[in-house]
């Protein structure tokens, strides 16, 4: 992984410090000869070598670190598809998936094999997938829009929404009656919670962010004590037991329905957040900096928080609560890829879904023959990196 | 000539204070103007109001005749460059990348920056004086390097009006004199500079007009000479000062000598208009 190429200027031709000859205004001004021209933009007097590869090394950032990123997927992608209790060597779960896309490698294998890997692991890859993207890119854009490193996608409540909808139908016994069910209610749930806190948040006076912050903090602690009122209510063993699973965040027996339900609505949330990634640069400055850059900040915050809150609701629908990733995610890449948002969002997406596909990995194989759920593992490894980045981040000056 | 930037009969509350009541100002092009007056006089809000980041609760501000809250963010932002007193940053945004975002009006939504949004902030930089900062955090600067940083990224939006919170109070002496001339010898190029500022003598050296303000009202304008004087500075400010014209660097210099008592205004008065006389005179 590259470390942050900075530009190359640094480089010991640095220019010369101008004088500055104390002299009253008038002539203190005639000294600056060089006045800084208006409308003509020839920059004069700086070697162009010096700004040439800058715009170059800019794009190569962005370049280097999607592409070990992607490549690092496909990895991850690989390796979840082939290890588990029915081990299917790379090569031939390689080829399994190029002939799903329609390759022919000549590679051979067993029905059996290809059952496994297409039918059983693929889907809960991809969801691991798609739903990591998902909350990788939309703590970016709450951490982002908050100015708050500790903002996580659930930090307005879509999360404990989301929970509430899922609690509620395994409590009233609604989960068993059809499969789509349980996400549906899911994400009722997390629809209503944001129309609860964005309504709250428009009825107030002072419509600052740190006002529905604020709100979704107060949201989420309700929540949360409404979901421990209806586990207190759960007839039996089985239904608590169905509850919490679901809290902790799984990604057993999904299929490619499941994919193919929330693969728009995810792929297509990032690539809108995406344009916005130069207004995130803006709004990290502050709000008067981004306005008055020509950022039109409410409109693009609430933009914004909607697009994380849907992409955030859907995931979260499929595969319940999965903690920590859309928290450390954003994190780390700030780390490695600095804080440039046009390269965040992407790399946070990817980044996302690398983490989530390696956690649920992880939580396969870690006890076998039992299964973790993946959000604990998630919360595992999640939890001292967090740690070790918050002491590491505090020696840079970053808070 | 009309004037570049000007606003009409501003005033502002908030909550049930009154900040700004009925502020009238102008500046045309090639003018460097200075917002002086004590803590708490409106300037900020003043500036931010021409800014166009808070809208006035009564009276209008036109940038080229056209009424701002009525323009576009990015159409303001092409015309107007405005940097704020507080310049803390809470992301690693290296120096560069900073002074990059300037160009963010200019830039078509899926754009990076090219080779000559580098050139000109290279030279923002280079102007300014923080070119040797380039690849540092802007995390690890100090108040006054961060500000100098952001003057430069304002330099680098290619404003036609320039609007400046306080912009040399966090810098020592070589860097103030450095940063006000060269927003005087921009100015002298054509473009509108208004800044907020602190130091009274800087802005006489510095600026062609001053607007003193005090409790959210402009109590005089003019050049620095005319505005500054023992009675305005001792109804603006509440203090006794001397008022002298410094030959050395050819402008006017105000000593403060004492704070005024609330009732103290004519003895006060009295001693400091005979030292002005004095120093007229000679």
């Amino acid at each position: 992984m590259p470390g942050r190429p900075r530009s190359p200027s640094a480089s010991p031709a640095a220019p010369a410090r101008q004088r500055q000859s104390p002299a009253n205004g008038a002539g203190a001004a005639s000294t600056m000869a060089a006045g800084f021209p208006l409308t003509q933009t020839a920059a004069k007097g700086l070697p162009q070598s010096e700004v040439e590869p800058q715009v170059r090394a800019f794009h190569r950032r962005i370049a280097s670190v999607l592409a070990i990123l992607a490549g690092l997927l496909v990895v991850a992608v690989i390796l979840g598809s082939s290890i588990g209790p029915v081990p299917v060597p790379f090569d031939k779960t390689v080829a399994i998936v190029l002939q799903r896309l329609g390759l022919d490698t000549g590679v051979a294998f067993s029905a059996r094999e290809a059952l496994v890997v297409d039918q059983v692991r693929l889907p809960r890859v991809l969801t691991a997938v798609l739903v990591g993207a998902a909350l990788g890119t939309a703590g970016t854009i709450m951490q982002g829009v908050f100015r708050n490193p500790l903002a996580d996608p659930g930090v307005i409540g879509v999360s404990s929404g989301a929970a509430v909808g899922a609690v509620t139908c395994i409590a009233l016994g609604w989960s068993a009656a059809h499969r789509w069910m349980l996400p549906a209610f899911a994400f009722a749930g997390a629809m209503a919670s944001i129309a609860l806190v964005f309504g709250i948040w428009a009825s107030g006076r002072l419509r600052s962010v740190s006002t529905l912050l604020l709100i979704g903090i107060g949201i989420n602690s309700l929540l949360s004590a409404v979901i421990s009122a209806i586990m207190t209510l759960a007839k039996n063993e089985q239904e608590l037991r169905g509850i919490v699973f679901w809290l902790q965040g799984g990604l057993d027996a999904r299929t490619w329905e499941h994919v193919s339900l929330i693969a728009l609505p995810i792929v297509l949330g990032i690539a809108l957040a995406l344009v916005y990634g130069r207004d995130m640069n803006m709004l990290l400055l502050g709000e008067e900096h981004a306005k008055s850059a020509g950022v039109h900040v409410g409109r693009t915050r609430l933009v914004l928080l909607l697009l994380a809150s849907l992409i955030t609701g859907t995931g979260v629908a499929v595969t319940g609560v999965i903690g920590f990733v859309g928290l450390i995610v954003p994190h780390l890449l700030r780390l490695i890829a600095g804080p440039d948002h046009r390269l965040l969002l992407p790399a946070s997406a990817l980044g996302g879904a690398l983490f989530l596909v390696l956690a649920d990995l992880v939580s396969r194989v870690a006890f076998q023959p039992h299964n973790l759920q993946v959000g604990v593992v998630t919360a595992f490894v999640g939890a001292p990196l967090f740690l070790f980045m918050a002491l590491r981040s505090s020696r840079a000056g970053v808070h | 000539m009309e004037p570049r930037i000007a606003a009409r009969g501003i005033s502002y509350h908030a909550g049930d204070k009154r900040i700004l009541h009925g502020v009238d100002l102008a500046a045309r092009d090639g003018e460097f103007v200075g917002l002086l007056g004590p803590n708490g006089a409106g300037k900020s809000t003043l500036l931010r109001v021409l800014a166009g980041l808070i809208k006035p609760s009564m009276g209008t501000v036109t940038i080229d005749g056209d009424d701002l809250t009525a323009m576009r963010p990015i159409d303001v932002a092409r015309k107007v460059a405005y940097v704020p007193q507080d310049t803390h940053v809470a992301f690693d945004f290296s120096v560069w990348e900073i002074v990059l975002m300037g160009r963010h009006p200019h830039l078509p939504r899926f754009a990076v920056e090219g080779k000559r949004d580098h050139e000109i902030a290279a030279l923002a930089m280079e102007q300014v004086g923080v070119r040797h900062l380039g690849d540092r955090s802007i995390t690890s600067l100090s108040g006054g390097e961060r500000q100098m940083v952001f003057i430069a990224k304002a330099l680098a939006q290619q404003p036609q009006i320039l609007l400046l919170d306080e912009p040399v109070s966090a810098l020592d002496i070589r860097h103030q004199l450095h940063v006000l001339s060269l927003v005087r010898s921009y100015t002298e190029k054509g473009a509108t500079a208004i800044a907020v500022l602190h130091d009274l003598n800087l802005a006489a050296r510095f600026c062609h007009r001053l607007y003193l303000m005090a409790e959210g009202a402009v109590t005089a304008q003019g050049p620095p000479d005319a505005v500054y004087t023992e009675e305005a500075l001792a109804r603006s400010y509440r203090v006794r000062a001397a008022v002298r014209y410094d030959p050395l660097v050819q402008s006017t210099t105000v000593t403060a000598l004492g704070a005024l008592e609330e009732r103290a205004e004519p003895e006060g008065l009295q001693t400091t208009s005979e030292s002005h006389e004095n120093t007229r005179t000679t």
